[in-house]
């Protein structure tokens, strides 16, 4: 498909598997060594894992391996190679690089910087200077130091690496004095206001700095990628978005095995649309790098639109790097987020067994277990990382998903906290911490959390939804649903998020409104296969998990019985008494599983979700599409009798049958509960009241054989032979 | 290291656990509920091995203690059911899940019962287990303690556990053949993967370091009873650590665990009898550096007061005194009176065995005199309660009247006391001195037999609970007694069973040397090997001073006694002078005196100058006699006899001896009745001297019949009584006394003209002499 033509694409030779290789093995060699030269750790650790995931070179090849050898330690001591002006320079300058590289590698950010950027020679020059004495009054000790004027190019004569080395350094010092000045988790200091104060002053040397080379160099044919990088990075981090995405496309053009620069494009995308117009613009360069960065994305931001392409992207990717850690990771991932549990936990154990020493992307392991409440996977889990490394926030956020399972709320607390403490960027132990303090009833710490993880990223739906649930806590309806409905528009197929929306809207007397939301809720509800609302959010509600065990047993399409007896209940309250009479009989239908609808609608839901899949391109187009469909489902069930009309005739057997075996329907509706009992008492009550006795009777009497509801039951048969004596 | 959770307390919770579902008959509960609770009371001081075995228990000594116990279910024993139990833990989190419900054992509180009744509850399903038994506790601590546990503790937890349990794997394999499916975590078999894996190896790192499997693992809490029991045993015993807690001690070091605070006054007690005074200093300061954060100044009392007893026991008397001054002043200080009631003991007994060191103590007056001093510990051991305090006090008291020559009765009344308080406040390891009070008692007033008897009791019945120095010494005393009496080998063998633990003590091992030396001296004196008892007293003497009074009191009379024997006399009697001029500094005991006294009387007798010591011997049997000492007595009585003796009154000596005679029997000295027996054939040799002499002096020329009779009648009592005497000293292997009662009954034969009995007597003497010389030249 397109992955293979972007295979193609990228191998510039004829489209030799073997040579694809070699050659994604040349340019992940060059990419780690460079990311490593520049102290870019993570992407250098990613473009190795990657590179040692592609296949064994096989015998024949051997002497092409021997001759590549040599290029490629020659790559090693010079990488620039290509551009003559630059490796002169790089040699130049090669003593102080050590020295640079070193005080880096010991975290000595500000010393690493000052060897190519030395205070009395500011690499920002006057021009900043003057700017910001007149514009920031409070100027920062980094700026007064640079206070000494100089002229205006003031920039060293230096290598592209040597002046990333340095500016890198210097935003690094500027991060670590951001954070040690939040101190305490959740402290007093800790307001996640603090910045990042060197962000302005290399802003605006970059800035500088580019300016002067466009001017230079037009064609930027000696842009190596990574200033640019560093640049979209420094403006991100101050909020000018559309301004860094530009940047960073432009790093990722120039430079594309940089994976750091793809992943903090990703985090620019706020929603799927974004990543869609991203792809049809084609301003992203055609290869292997943009598939890796397609599924991540998509994968990313939960979208489950265009899942197909993602899983056959991800599958040509896995053809070529068979073993990659990362490529199994988002594989898992994507099982996750559409719900398959148990594909997903099996990845993720053969991903342990495979590289146990591997921590990344665990947490998102333990999330699984969680929801899938297998504590002893779990508990072996949390102790394999803590065996590892028992300071690594993912190993953290292990034993703090283990000990809220358990129900150890104040511990879960601890190991939250602890995880931010080691990397206050861990989105994931946030949104934890949050759900964690809304079970220990402290709502303001959880409100706190939930801001914090939606501040470091917006998309991530959860905290949207806890910040929803603390709020409803807190009855402050309005805010309370803004947030369900900042979460429902994350996840639009999760029920769970449509069903708060709805009962937010029915608190807030909006009964039209709630009503549209429960509806929506029942089509997402059955939108999934194995859907369950605890699964989309792992706070341990109690039941939660007999509930998802349950539900996962059957395997059916079944309308969730709650959401159908509350829509009942609204529309009593409009009132409109046919209706709700419709979903206390739907509600009712669920106890046997004689939806009558739900293996035909599986059928069309599948067809709509196949047509959703051939334009991927269109997705405003895809949603509307569903959106009509989703109405359209609502309106059979809202109207079961005309539905009946191409259901009865395929179920009516089946329902025979149940009839006559009452014991064997259990595996397919949900059984008697209290929830359908309610139902058929309301029922029972509106017989009563449209004078059909009859009906009342068998229901009431239902009632009391179920042992739900006993004594009102007892009461309205009563009332229903008291009427009929009456009458007769 | 776990703070109080080991995997022995797991198995324990679920021993208890098996116990409370009611699958053991009624007949085996009392020993499930003992295997139990001999394993969670530690407190309860049952025997210094439970407690070592307690703090790293193997699941086979739990086998071992339950070995054989059939459950109420057929076919199965206890030991079975707890294997499945202890085996269904399966993983990580089945551990976490065990130990969280073990509460559902535990009964209702109050609370809950009342609530359940006022609200009319149905009765809730609870446990059995009373919330405040000591199962109870140990249920509800262990909880707790679970729950405190951090993350990666509870790890190590289970995987100490995995330890723990394996070996008995083949016993539960035998019974369950199909459920087992891995021996570590069921994970890594639902991983499918073996043990060989690094994963396993990933996390099962600790367990792997641990090779030789014979680690046990401790949690902080038992280390911390178990180094309190032992610093309180060395304490109250003053003996040194036994090596299976070295070897303890040893592994923890080994597991590099922090080791509680208490590790280093271990240690300083260890060095401390070990001798070793520099790392006993050392490690007491050490330990009060490192606990003076947790506690506070109130403990500096305390660091003084072991201060100040360090420094006296390796003879700084000028540097201890100051501190032990500054220790009562701080202890008042802070009002702490234990503390106090100590240092004024332990001054108190100090000024006893060193009087000569208490100047500056008896000028301020802290104890007043003597007895102010005690009266003063009595009291306030009373009103502290210190029971052990108050019976060493009262045996003080009566050592005193001892030593002062009082009263017999107060002595037994403050014995009795002592006794009274130690059965009464169950103070066991008083019970022992006051034995060894008792037989000093006894063999002062003659009655040795019944002396012996008590030292016997105290080492059969009490020896354990006492203080190893009071072992010590009461072994020497009976050792000494024996060697009194004649049973010379058995003394040897005496010396030489003392428990090997005891000598590991530098101290007591001088001691004991000091005294298996003199009690050599002396059996070499009585063999007349003059040169090599010379040897052993030159050696004795060379070590002075001794840090007991009374020990070089011994040495100096063994000189003496070696001076007297190789006749010369005046510089025994110099050295007599020397050692009476110094008495009453160091030892103002009645009974030296008494003994220094017919010691004297006896070398003038030696010297042929009786009358000059008639004095002496009269003043040293009118000391005796008041203070009833009666070995003392006779010895001087005796002294008495030879001068009369001297003097030519036979027939007051022969009613004089003749008159001690049975009560010096009674002392069981085969010494003093030897010599009593050679006085008694001495003056009836005389008397028949005298009866012939009234008419003819010596010569033996024509007396009449009668007095001719009574003459022979005496001689052959002479000869029998020479005989008696022979036989005593033959017992206590004393050459000279047989050599001279040889002679004498030669002699004897002589003059009743049987030549050959008198030839024969020589041919004795010569073999005798012969025989001890051959056997000491060897």
């Amino acid at each position: 498909m397109a992955a293979v033509s972007f295979n193609e694409s990228l191998a510039s030779g004829p489209g030799d598997e073997g040579a694809l290789v070699v050659e994604l093995r040349d340019r992940l060699t060059e990419a780690t060594i460079k990311c490593s030269e520049r102290c870019l750790y993570q992407s250098a650790k990613w473009a190795a894992e990657l590179l040692n995931s592609l296949p064994e070179v096989a015998d024949h090849d051997s002497p092409m391996l021997g001759s590549d050898a040599p290029t490629s330690s020659y790559r090693m001591l010079s990488t620039s190679y290509d551009d003559p002006q630059e490796a002169a320079l790089e040699a130049r300058e090669a003593g102080k690089y050590l020295l640079a590289k070193s005080l880096f590698d010991t975290k000595e950010f500000d010393r690493c910087a000052s060897v190519f950027l030395p205070p009395a020679v500011p690499a920002g020059g006057l021009a900043i200077f003057e700017k910001s004495k007149t514009r920031t009054p409070t100027s920062t000790p980094s700026k007064t130091r640079r206070s000494k004027p100089s002229e205006t190019h003031s920039i060293p004569r230096l290598s592209q690496k040597s002046l990333f080395l340095a500016l890198y350094a210097r935003y690094l010092a500027g991060e670590k004095r951001k954070e040690e000045e939040g101190e305490m988790i959740l402290g007093p200091t800790d307001g996640g206001m603090s910045s990042n104060r060197e962000l302005s002053g290399l802003a605006k040397t970059l800035d500088e700095y580019f300016r002067a080379r466009d001017a230079a160099d037009p064609q930027i044919k000696r842009a190596q990628g990574w200033l640019e990088y560093l640049y979209g990075l420094i403006l991100a981090r101050s909020k000018q978005e559309e301004l860094a995405q530009e940047w960073l496309l432009r790093a990722v053009r120039l430079n594309p095995y940089h994976w750091g620069a793809w992943e903090e494009l990703s985090h620019l995308l706020s929603s799927v649309d974004d990543l869609n117009a991203q792809l049809s613009a084609s301003i992203l360069p055609q290869n292997v790098m943009t598939l890796m960065y397609q599924i991540h994305a998509s994968i990313d931001l939960f979208s489950t639109t265009d899942s197909n392409t993602t899983i056959t992207t991800l599958q040509s990717l896995l053809e070529i790097f068979p073993t990659s850690n990362f490529l199994l990771t988002q594989q898992a991932l994507f099982y996750y987020h559409s719900k398959d549990f148990e594909t997903s936990s099996s990845i993720f154990q053969e991903l342990l067994v495979n590289d146990p020493y591997r921590l990344d992307g665990l947490d998102h392991y333990s999330n699984i277990l969680y929801v899938m409440t297998d504590r002893p996977k779990l508990a072996f889990l949390a102790h394999l990382a803590t065996s590892v490394d028992k300071f690594r926030p993912e190993t953290c956020c292990v034993v703090g998903n283990y000990y809220s399972l358990c129900s150890h709320h104040e511990k879960a607390v601890m190991y939250f906290r602890r995880a931010l403490t080691l990397d206050r960027s861990f989105l994931s132990a946030w949104t934890l911490m949050g759900h964690e303090y809304i079970e220990l009833k402290n709502t303001h710490a959880a409100i706190e959390s939930y801001r914090r993880a939606v501040d470091a990223n917006r998309k991530d739906y959860r905290a949207w939804y806890g910040l929803g649930q603390a709020y409803e806590v807190l009855d402050m309806g309005f805010y309370a649903l803004f947030y369900y409905q900042r979460a429902a528009g994350l996840r639009p197929y999760d029920a769970k998020m449509w069903q708060a929306v709805g009962s937010c809207y029915a608190k807030m007397n909006r009964v039209e409104q709630a009503i549209k939301a429960l509806k929506r809720a029942l089509a997402a509800g059955t939108y999934y296969e194995t859907d369950s609302p605890a699964h989309s959010f792992n706070t341990s509600t109690s039941g939660k998990g007999k509930g998802s065990q349950a539900r996962r047993n059957t395997g059916h399409k079944l309308l969730d019985p709650e959401t159908l007896f509350h829509l009942a209940q609204l529309y009593e309250r409009i009132p409109n008494e046919m209706e709700a009479a419709r979903y206390m009989e739907l509600c009712l239908a669920q106890e046997t599983g004689q939806t009558s609808v739900a293996p035909t609608r599986t059928k069309t839901r599948k067809g709509v979700h196949r047509q959703n899949l051939t334009s991927p391109s269109d997705p405003p187009s895809a949603s509307q599409n569903f959106e009509g469909d989703g109405d359209g489902d609502t309106e059979v069930l809202s109207s079961p009798s005309s539905a009946a009309s191409d259901a009865t005739e395929e179920v009516s057997p089946e329902h025979n049958t149940i009839d006559e075996q009452p014991g064997s329907n259990t595996g397919f509706g949900t059984g008697t509960t209290a929830t359908t009992s309610r139902a058929r008492l309301w029922l029972a009550r509106y017989a009563f009241k449209n004078n059909d006795l009859d009906r009342a009777e068998l229901l009431a009497e239902e009632l009391c054989m179920d042992g739900f509801e006993v004594e009102e039951a007892k009461g309205l048969v009563r009332e229903v032979r008291g009427r009929r004596d009456a009458a007769g | 290291m776990g703070r109080f959770l080991t995997p022995s307390k797991v198995a324990l919770l679920a021993l208890a656990q098996v116990y409370s579902k009611g699958s053991i008959p009624l007949s085996g509960t009392a020993r499930v509920l003992n295997v139990l609770i001999s394993r969670i009371l530690l407190d309860s001081k049952e025997s210094d091995e439970l407690l070592q075995q307690q703090a790293g228990d193997t699941v086979l000594d739990l086998e071992q203690a339950l070995a054989g116990q059939a459950s109420a279910i057929p076919g199965r024993t206890v030991w079975d059911l707890l294997l499945k139990a202890l085996w269904a833990i399966d993983c990580a989190d089945a551990l976490d899940w065990f130990i969280s419900d073990t509460p559902l054992l535990l009964g209702k509180t109050r609370d809950e019962l009342l609530k359940e009744r006022d609200e009319g509850l149905p009765p809730q399903p609870a446990g059995k287990i009373v919330r405040t038994s000591p199962l109870g506790l140990f249920i509800r601590r262990c909880s707790l303690e679970y729950l405190r546990l951090q993350f990666q503790d509870s790890t190590a937890l289970w995987m100490d556990f995995i330890a723990y349990r394996m070996p008995s794997k083949g016993a539960f394999t035998r019974k369950n053949p199909h459920v087992l499916r891995s021996a570590f975590d069921s994970n890594i078999a639902d991983l499918e993967i073996d043990t060989s894996n690094t994963l396993t190896g990933i996390m099962f790192r600790r367990m792997l370091e641990d090779v030789d499997g014979q680690q046990k693992t401790y949690s902080t809490y038992d280390c911390e009873k178990l180094m309190e029991f032992q610093v309180s045993e060395m304490q109250s015993l003053g003996g040194r650590l036994p090596d299976t807690m070295k070897t303890t001690l040893k592994q923890l070091a080994r597991l590099g665990t922090s080791a509680p605070k208490l590790t280093h006054y271990l240690k300083f007690l260890d060095s401390w009898r070990a001798g070793d005074f520099t790392s006993a200093f050392d490690n007491l300061h050490r330990y009060f550096d490192y606990t003076m954060q947790s506690r506070d100044r109130t403990f500096y009392q305390y660091a003084l007061l072991n201060l100040a007893i360090l420094q006296a026991d390796f003879g700084c008397h000028a540097e201890a005194i100051p501190a032990m001054q500054e220790a009562i002043a701080t202890a008042r200080e802070n009002r702490d009176t234990i503390c106090l009631n100590y240092c004024m003991s332990w001054l108190y007994h100090f000024g006893r065995a060193f009087p000569a060191q208490m100047q500056s103590i008896r000028e301020t007056g802290i104890l007043g005199n003597e007895t102010e001093g005690l009266n003063f510990l009595k009291s306030r051991a009373k009103e502290a309660e210190m029971w052990t305090l108050l019976s060493t006090s009262l045996l003080s008291e009566a050592k005193i009247n001892l030593q002062h020559g009082e009263s017999l009765a107060m002595c037994f009344e403050n014995i009795v006391k002592a006794s009274h308080v130690n059965v009464v406040k169950n103070v066991p390891n008083c019970t022992g001195p006051a034995l060894l009070m008792k037989s000093t008692l006894f063999s002062r007033i003659g009655q040795t037999h019944q002396a012996y008897s008590c030292g016997e009791r105290f080492l059969l019945c009490h020896s354990k609970n006492a203080p190893l120095e009071d072992v010590l010494k009461c072994t020497i005393r009976q050792a000494a007694l024996l060697t009194q009496m004649g049973r010379v080998s058995d003394a040897q063998a005496n010396m030489a069973k003392i428990p090997p633990h005891i000598l590991k003590v530098l101290k007591y091992k001088i001691y004991h040397t000091t005294h298996t030396l003199i009690l050599r001296a002396r059996h070499l004196l009585h063999r007349n090997a003059l040169d090599s008892a010379g040897q052993i007293i030159t050696q004795l003497v060379s070590q002075q001073p001794h840090p007991e009074t009374d020990t070089s009191t011994q040495v100096s009379l063994l000189e003496i006694d070696l001076l007297i024997r190789r006749r010369e006399l005046m510089a025994a009697l110099d050295r007599l002078n020397q050692l009476a001029d110094k008495a009453p500094l160091e030892n103002n005991d009645v009974s030296l005196k008494c003994r220094l006294l017919t010691l004297k009387a006896t070398l003038f007798a030696k010297s042929d100058k009786a009358l000059q010591g008639f004095s002496l011997a009269m003043r040293a049997v009118e000391l005796a006699h008041s203070a009833r000492i009666l070995p003392d007595l006779w010895a001087a009585t005796l002294a008495l006899a030879h001068i009369l003796l001297q003097s030519y009154e036979f027939a007051a000596a022969r009613d004089l001896v003749a008159a001690i005679l049975p009560q010096a029997l009674e002392c069981l000295d085969c010494e003093l009745v030897g010599r009593c027996y050679l006085a008694l054939a001495d003056s009836y040799v005389g008397l028949a001297g005298l009866a012939v002499s009234s008419e003819d002096g010596e010569g033996k020329g024509k007396e009449n019949g009668k007095d001719k009779q009574t003459q022979k009648q005496l001689m052959g009592s002479a000869v029998d009584v020479l005989e008696k005497a022979g036989e005593q000293f033959r017992w206590i292997q004393e050459l000279e006394g047989q050599l001279e009662a040889l002679a004498k009954m030669g002699r004897i034969w002589m003059w009743r003209g049987d030549a050959a009995v008198a030839n024969e007597m020589g041919e004795k003497y010569m073999s005798l002499r012969k025989e001890y010389a051959e056997a000491d030249g060897c």
